[in-house]
């Protein structure tokens, strides 16, 4: 016994959270896949059916289809807002000498991402109220048309889709900010020696230094962006929004899993968003990792 | 153009900098200032939306009402036994762990970590009716453990403390050994004290993801004595209709909002420069 302990004391030591992981993880991650090939309603037993699911997921579900193009969407007005707002404010920022000052701006932009998401949620149901709110009231003074917003089909996932601009722009800011204070002031210095004006200083060296973070923010951003639930939930109260105009892909699985209790179905669902989640991720590192050379 | 010194020129471009600095921060966080100082208002005022105006009444009946019809304060308890729990369990176990794999090598040790890191790639939702299904057969249903068991333990925190305790110097552990002490003690009394800022970190990330999640709470209770926070208020906003009781949900996300706000003025320096290291919570 003591010689057991002796040649595999640390393997024994993690046991336990090896254990933890079999079972929360590994077994939940593998019976997914297996419930994907059956038809299930919690009552009864799981039947086979083999690529059913699927067959009817890949082409007799426009619901499917619909959810992705609302996560792609999310992602796209967010990145493409964001990423370029934020690397103007964090170069703003970098200019702010006095480090308090520039600590509590940035905490200042900070904020919103800290938020919980169910607040988040609230606070935007409640700005975007067609009579109550405060946006439609700030447009009524400025004499322009007050929106439908959250009630309207066309604009209710654009509407959330700002929700994520205003929470995520803190955040890619802050990240840009600490990159930015890592690049040294000699290399300014070298370039406008060498006859460089601002602008070129800022495309030239600036860009291409936070290619590496800028990738590293697509990444992340886009991997959060396909988990949007909480804010559907909340600001569409549990409906997916008018006509489904908000429904993305994990909503989907919470509908179909919970709500109408098509387990089978919703791991298939699940399965297809893990492998949309790994083709995206790998492409844009693909893409990223091409053009870092120097 | 020529009329402005240089000097002056610059002046003037820094302060609008500034200006639109401060402007752009301050409009950021504008929402969450109107709904502060909304839940103090009572909801007939509420009502009247004006952005600008200053409240004119001070009133806590949103969180009196709060309390008495969505008994919020169960809520908060309930929130404050999940996170305590959980956020306590993932130090010492991410810890523990972490300082395994920091120090010590053995047969095996690359595979196990890339098989927890794995683990922690997937997507939540790709396992999540297992999951379910698992927690339910275990009889966790509608309890505390069901809410933040499978979550207790993860290979994020695992990993942040490896990654932290690569900084601690072998030697120290080693020279502890040598003096006698066994495994226990290097830990807590070597190990622990000098993890303290990672422990910081890992703690505060526990803590938020914990206080706010939804998603896994929403479906593992059923009860609303057990709900937590955000689930109670998820709920009690998708069932009402069109009148949306802006006080009452103003007061409910102000408290939900409240400990977060704490934690984030008094940690304010390890936030930034954790998420700067990290990022992936």
């Amino acid at each position: 016994m003591g010689t057991i302990w002796k040649k595999a004391k640390y393997q024994l030591m993690l046991a336990p959270i090896i254990a933890y992981f079999c079972m929360f993880r590994s077994y939940p991650i593998v019976k997914s896949f297996w419930l994907s090939f059956t038809r299930w309603t919690i009552v009864g037993r799981p039947q086979f059916i083999g690529f059913a699911n699927y067959r009817q997921l890949l082409t007799a579900d426009p619901l499917l289809w619909i959810s992705l193009y609302h996560n792609v969407y999310y992602t796209l007005v967010v990145l493409s807002t964001t990423i370029p707002v934020s690397i103007v404010i964090a170069t703003c920022l970098n200019v702010v000498t006095k480090k308090r000052l520039r600590g509590t701006i940035s905490a200042l932009f900070y904020f919103p991402y800290i938020v919980p998401l169910v607040v988040v949620g609230v606070i935007w149901m409640d700005l975007y109220h067609p009579s109550l709110g405060l946006i439609n009231a700030l447009l009524k003074r400025v004499y322009l048309p007050p929106q439908p917003w959250l009630s309207s089909s066309r604009q209710a996932m654009t509407a959330i889709s700002i929700t994520g601009i205003w929470r995520m722009l803190g955040f890619n800011t802050i990240i840009y900010l600490a990159a930015l204070q890592g690049i040294p002031e000699n290399l300014y210095e070298a370039a406008v020696l060498d006859g460089a004006s601002r602008w070129k200083c800022f495309f030239h060296i600036t860009i291409s230094l936070l290619r590496p973070i800028t990738l590293f923010l697509l990444i992340i951003n886009t991997i959060w962006a396909f988990r949007l639930f909480t804010e559907i939930y909340v600001m569409t109260a549990n409906s997916g929004g008018p006509a489904r105009s908000t429904y993305t892909l994990a909503f989907y699985i919470w509908k179909k899993g919970f709500t109408y209790y098509q387990m089978g179905y919703a791991a298939a669902i699940s399965i297809v968003l893990l492998f949309i989640v790994v083709l995206v991720g790998i492409f844009q590192f693909r893409l990223g990792m091409q053009r870092w050379e120097y | 153009m020529g009329i402005l010194s240089i000097r002056r020129k610059r002046v003037l471009t820094t302060a609008l900098l500034y200006v639109c600095l401060i402007g752009g921060g301050v409009t950021v966080a504008f929402p969450l200032l109107w709904m502060f100082l909304g839940s103090f208002q009572p909801v007939a005022q509420v009502i009247q939306v004006q952005p600008f105006i200053l409240p004119q009444s001070f009133t806590f009946e949103n969180y009196t009402l709060a309390i008495e019809r969505l008994s919020m304060y169960r809520l908060i308890v309930n929130s404050s036994i999940v996170s305590a729990a959980w956020v306590a369990i993932n130090l010492f176990v991410c810890s523990f762990a972490g300082h395994i794999f920091s120090k010590y090598r053995f047969i095996g040790k690359e595979i196990i970590f890339v098989f927890m890191i794995s683990g922690f790639i997937v997507p939540f939702y790709s396992y999540i009716i297992p999951l379910f299904l698992l927690v339910r057969d275990l009889g966790w249903i509608n309890t505390y453990y069901g809410i933040f068991g499978p979550w207790c333990v993860d290979a994020f925190g695992i990993f942040l403390m490896r990654q932290f305790m690569h900084g601690i110097p072998k030697e120290m552990v080693e020279s502890a050994k040598i003096d006698g002490a066994s495994e226990g003690r290097v830990f807590f009394q070597i190990v622990l004290p000098l993890s303290k800022p990672a422990l910081g970190v890992l703690g505060i990330f526990t803590f938020m993801w914990s206080w706010n999640s939804l998603f896994w709470p929403l479906i593992v209770i059923t009860k609303s004595e057990m709900f937590t926070l955000p689930v109670g208020i998820a709920t009690f906003v998708s069932n009402i209709t069109y009148f949306p009781q802006l006080g009452l949900t103003f007061a409910t996300g102000t408290v939900m909002l409240l400990p977060i706000v704490i934690v984030y003025l008094l940690l304010h320096q390890t936030f930034t420069r954790s998420v700067a290291l990290t990022g992936l919570k």
